[in-house]
């Protein structure tokens, strides 16, 4: 097993005791230990999955194997930081890899289509998960990590593996393309010299 | 802590009805773990922890640096070969004449340009490929 830290991304955790006696248990071997902590972090983990890939299904089943595999690796879990930041580290480069090889299928099949989407009538709402949709997977990566979920742009940095500079250059090219997609909106009286607003959908 | 991000442990997926996972989401839900720790137990390396994609891609991304840095490097020799006179030539020989910062992907487009102080610039290049990335040429000019 590699035994390699993760690099921190969070600062100083308090863990309460149920938990790190779960942390403790688990670690000796016992799958059913690790059952509390499941349940705890469950609803966040699939929450970020869904943020990132957009289906619910799918959205489950990472979160999963996210913590199948963080289980599998808990002795390179540092307990001075967020166990629940971490659990959602895993599951944002695990679902950045499914985003990969969906855009990699879609190539190979010859559905790809760039980045280029049609222009979005003034009728049509979108929800959040079609805003993002629309991101590049980066931009995506830095939005549903700072924006959603209260990673600064260090930790998301740590996440997405760049600098803390190149993950503010992408929520600022992110949070453009978002003004554009959400400010179409008639109804929402936004446009588009208004800062955007991701906590309207969430 | 981003002042913006709001978690509320009793409603982890919000208000909007659209943005509720389906009703039953969480049922079975630690069975799947025990069946996926049961299957990556089997693996050589029990399913590796995933690592930063910068990681993953850091030996493309130094060959593609390379290779952009020695064409722009080629490209402002012989430019620059050509401005100056013989006696400025003698000026030059410590000069950092380009520095490239990373991309893998050479079909870019400039997404911005800018002029800095003492006649410094640097351009952005912005990937055409579907997942940004960025390469940025640091020209340093002759000085005045």
């Amino acid at each position: 097993m590699n035994t390699r830290p993760m690099p921190p991304v969070h600062q100083a955790g308090t863990m309460p005791d149920e938990e790190r006696l779960a942390l403790e248990r688990s670690l000796a071997g016992s799958v059913e230990a690790f059952e509390p902590l499941v349940k705890l972090n469950a609803p966040r983990v699939v929450r970020l999955a869904y943020h990132f890939l957009g289906d619910w299904d799918e959205a489950r089943d990472l979160a999963q194997e996210t913590f199948a595999r963080a289980y599998l690796h808990l002795a390179r879990y540092d307990a001075r930081h967020s166990f629940g930041t971490w659990l959602c580290t895993i599951a944002a480069r695990l679902a950045t890899d499914r985003l990969r090889r969906r855009r990699l299928a879609r190539r190979t099949l010859g559905e790809y289509r760039p980045a280029a989407p049609a222009p979005i009538g003034a009728e049509l709402t979108l929800s959040l998960r079609e805003a993002l949709s629309r991101l590049t997977p980066r931009q995506r990566q830095a939005v549903v990590l700072c924006d959603l979920h209260g990673f600064s742009a260090t930790e998301a940095a740590e996440v997405i593996g760049c600098t803390g500079s190149t993950v503010r250059v992408l929520r600022f090219l992110a949070r453009r393309r978002m003004r554009e997609l959400l400010g179409a909106r008639d109804d929402s009286g936004m446009r588009a010299d208004q800062p955007i607003r991701l906590e309207i959908v969430e | 802590m981003n002042p913006r991000f709001s978690y509320d442990a009793d409603d982890p997926f919000g208000t909007r009805p659209d943005e509720k996972p389906p009703t039953g989401w969480d049922a079975q839900f630690f069975d799947g773990v025990r069946r996926q720790i049961e299957s990556r137990r089997r693996e050589p390396d029990h399913g590796k922890l995933p690592e930063p994609e910068r990681q993953k891609r850091m030996d493309s991304s130094l060959l593609v640096a390379a290779f952009l840095t020695a064409l722009g490097a080629a490209a402002m020799a012989v430019g620059r070969e050509a401005a100056v006179t013989p006696a400025q030539r003698r000026d030059d020989a410590s000069r950092t004449i380009v520095h490239v910062d990373g991309s893998q992907d050479p079909a870019v487009a400039v997404e911005w340009a800018r002029l800095s102080g003492r006649r410094s610039g640097y351009v952005v290049f912005q990937s055409l490929s579907p997942e940004i990335s960025y390469v940025v040429v640091d020209r340093r000019l002759a000085s005045p």
